[in-house]
């Protein structure tokens, strides 16, 4: 009797609403027709719902932004701890820096400035190995200094004359820098040779290099700054009967193209 | 037996609203016919026919004169659900409940479907009311009371 009361019931309770079910029933299938109506009433009313339901949600949507906060909270919490830790490690950095700087003697070096410089004049080859600059010994310019494009390092003054100066490219058979691989930290010499092209010479059989490895100016030069792009390891073979491996460059600089170059201004010394 | 009475007579009452009643309009006000048809089943039957009678009798006006395909059925679905509420067994079958239930009926009625109708239209609420809503709902109370005078036994159908 139990159990047939059981199961009855939630037929009653079907049976005793069946007007509000039907109701609710009649109101959806009506309002899913009329909401398919391209009309604009239908857009406006739809707009309006949509507005309203928005509202709403903005007016309730503290206590999902309180949620939100406790969780930004944790993790800027966390961070904070993180960014303290990495701070107090950095600061330790800092004066261990600042003690070894001591005990070598360490100075900083000048920022480097530059002036800039047109191309009056260049050899008809296709690679020439020398330009003439419109800037001269009147511009503060001597022999010696380098002379840069945004690309890398082009060459060095050669000549300089009261209004313009020459300037010996790095294609110069006759013009050679010390040079490093940039990730590698592996030491040789840049120079130019009739059959490879430019050359990263002086390195021993035993270093690793790899192609594409970019080429810089070495701290062990007098002449030019750390650091300056020279070119990308292009070819790299060794020769048994050889205690060096041949190390080809593309040069950074497309010198074929050249038009303007920057001269580096700060004082250099003069190579012994 | 009694389903098909009543399909005929919506189908009588769809035919009148669609072809005769347009003649009786006053700017563009006229009554509802198929609403009276839905008081009729709501009074006499209850709550849920009323509703499915407002339902499809609201889908059929709305395919033959209606812009708003299910606007009509969602109005006469709610005027059927109040037709019915207000007309229990309990009630006394007078002329005042008669009338009462016929004017909730249609303001139900008439609510819903101007409000909706006219929701994009540059009118304020005031203006609605006392140009669509009210006049359309006074057409329709009217016609409810010259049918219930007319009608053989009345909307309730009892002597």
């Amino acid at each position: 009797m139990l159990n047939k009361n059981l199961l009855e019931r939630p037929n009653l309770f079907f049976v005793s609403k069946r007007e509000y079910f039907t109701l609710i029933a009649a109101i959806l299938v009506s309002l899913y027709v009329l909401f398919n109506n391209d009309k604009s009433q239908i857009d406006a009313v739809r707009t309006f719902f949509l507005g309203a339901y928005a509202g709403l949600q903005k007016k309730f949507s503290w206590a999902r932004q309180f949620a939100e906060w406790q969780r930004d909270n944790t993790a800027l919490r966390r961070r904070a701890t993180q960014m303290m830790l990495e701070n107090s490690q950095l600061r330790e950095a800092l004066l261990e820096n600042y003690r070894l700087r001591q005990m070598l003697d360490y100075r900083e070096r000048a920022p480097w400035s530059f002036a800039a410089g047109r191309i009056i004049t260049k050899e008809r080859d296709q690679t020439p190995v020398s330009v003439t600059i419109d800037l001269g010994r009147a511009e503060g310019l001597r022999p010696y200094m380098p002379v840069v494009t945004p690309d890398g390092l082009a060459g060095k003054l050669f000549k300089v004359f009261e209004r313009r100066s020459i300037v010996q490219l790095l294609v110069d058979r006759n013009f050679s820098v010390s040079a490093r691989i940039q990730g590698t930290r592996v030491y040789g010499i840049v120079n130019w040779t009739e059959e490879n092209g430019l050359e990263f010479t002086s390195v021993p059989l035993t270093a690793v290099v790899n192609m594409g490895e970019t080429v810089v100016t070495s701290d062990s030069s007098a002449l030019f700054p750390e650091g300056l792009r020279i070119g990308l390891v292009e070819k790299v073979s060794e020769d048994k009967t050889s205690l060096f491996k041949t190390i080809v460059l593309k040069p950074a600089v497309e010198f074929y193209r050249l038009e303007e170059v920057f001269v580096l201004t700060s004082p250099v010394s003069r190579p012994q | 037996m009694r389903v098909v009475k009543y399909l005929l007579m919506f189908g009588f009452l769809v035919l009148l609203q669609t072809t005769l009643i347009p003649l009786l309009s006053i700017q563009d006000v006229y009554p509802d016919l198929l609403l009276i048809g839905v008081i009729i089943t709501g009074i006499r039957h209850g709550s849920t026919p009323a509703i499915v009678a407002g339902c499809l009798a609201g889908f059929a006006q709305d395919a033959a004169v209606t812009q708003l395909y299910g606007l009509s059925a969602l109005a006469k679905s709610v005027a059927g659900f109040v037709a019915g509420y207000f007309s229990r067994e309990k009630v006394k079958y007078d002329f005042q409940v008669t009338l009462g239930v016929i004017a909730a009926t249609a303001l139900a009625n008439s609510v819903i479907y101007q409000t909706i109708y006219y929701f994009d239209a540059d009118i304020n609420l005031g203006w609605m009311i006392i140009r669509h809503i009210i006049p359309h709902f006074f057409y329709t109370v009217v016609a409810g009371v010259i049918v219930n005078a007319v009608w053989p036994g009345g909307l309730w159908g009892k002597s």
